[in-house]
């Protein structure tokens, strides 16, 4: 069969269509013609490339957006039965790992009490670390470039939980 | 593998899975079919915006349609429709109704053997007929006979002769590329 006389008949065979040739000459053809198969696999995909087209993401979300609003349901996509305990799981993991973090850079005990948080305090400040430098507090407080503890007034009581709250050099005492 | 019937009615019952899942299924054909029809992807997407919410407030309406597909292409087809009327009524006040809106057709002398076949084919497809383009990009979709039948409001027959001219018409088109 002539070359020719096929081109013009591939895009009814591809539409099952009548074709001027019978249909089985053709398909003989085409799988003994590289060159026709080729030329019909262009006319398929030429005949099928409107279907290459597609939707933006964007218009996606704003359809599915519109359909869960005619449901009457929520937008997110559902949570299978499986999917929510592990969803929980992973939240209360992360919850976990944030308070050992939290822990490992602030080593006070959670619900510790005022005396325990003084002795805290004045341990910090004996060994001349500031806790309240973040990271554990490396830098040393030293007022007056000394490294004793700190002393409102100048004075050298530690810290007593209970007693009246140090001040700040420069600040005005009360009363 | 499930009907689209089916997973339709779950759709309608507020299941979102059911709505991916036909999306899933439609996007490219229906999207291409309307593509097609507006060149335009902007309107297109509108289009098929309409489409779907169309055919989801028209859950529960007597009349089921034979076909969720033939229906879905139907509904799409009258969109399309009407888009084009108010498309035109909008050139008529803006005087701008002599412009044409058809894209350049590629240039299939700079492409290879068989990009120069689908340029030529597709400029062949360009030049049918409204009716018949309409045809060819509904049977590019995947349509059967009967479905486009549906889609289209006419008996079965109508389409086969159309669809006999179509061909003829992209043949004469193909003989004349080839000669040339």
């Amino acid at each position: 069969m002539d070359c020719r006389l096929i081109e013009p008949e591939l895009v009814a065979f591809h539409f099952g269509a009548d074709t001027g040739a019978p249909r089985g000459e053709i398909e003989e053809h085409l799988l003994t013609c590289p060159a026709c198969l080729r030329s019909y696999l262009a006319a398929k995909r030429a005949a099928e490339a409107p279907a290459e087209a597609s939707p933006s993401p964007a218009a996606r979300a704003r359809l599915r957006r519109s359909v869960a609003r005619e449901l009457g349901v929520a937008d997110a996509a559902g949570w299978s039965w499986w999917e929510r305990p592990l969803a929980f799981g992973m939240a209360v993991a992360s919850f976990a790992a944030c308070v050992a973090v939290w822990q490992s850079i602030a080593p006070l005990p959670l619900g510790c009490s005022d005396e325990s948080i003084g002795e805290y305090v004045n341990g910090c400040l004996r060994a001349g670390l500031c806790p309240c430098t973040p990271g554990g507090g490396a830098a040393p407080y030293a007022p007056g470039g000394g490294a004793a503890p700190y002393t409102p007034g100048g004075g050298s009581a530690p810290y007593t939980p209970g007693g009246a709250l140090p001040l700040h050099p420069g600040q005005e005492k009360r009363g | 593998m499930e009907s689209d019937e089916a997973v339709y009615e779950r759709m309608c019952g507020g299941d979102m899975r059911a709505f991916d899942a036909l999306y899933e299924r439609y996007e490219r054909p229906l999207f291409g079919f309307v593509f097609q029809q507006l060149r335009d992807q902007a309107a297109a997407e509108d289009v098929f915006h309409e489409t779907f919410m169309a055919v989801l407030r028209q859950r529960g309406s007597p009349g089921a349609p034979r076909s969720f597909r033939a229906w879905v292409f139907q509904v799409a087809r009258n969109n399309c429709l009407n888009r084009a009327r108010s498309r035109k009524r909008g050139a008529r006040a803006l005087d701008v109704e002599g412009r044409s809106e058809a894209p350049p057709a590629s240039s299939p002398e700079s492409l290879a053997e068989r990009r120069q076949l689908a340029a030529a084919l597709e400029a062949a497809v360009k030049r049918l007929p409204p009716a018949l383009s309409e045809l060819y990009a509904l049977r590019a979709a995947g349509l059967s006979y009967e479905e486009i039948a549906d889609v289209l409001g006419v008996p079965l027959g109508t389409v086969k002769s159309r669809l006999h001219d179509m061909v003829a018409r992209l043949r004469e088109e193909m003989i004349a590329w080839t000669a040339g």
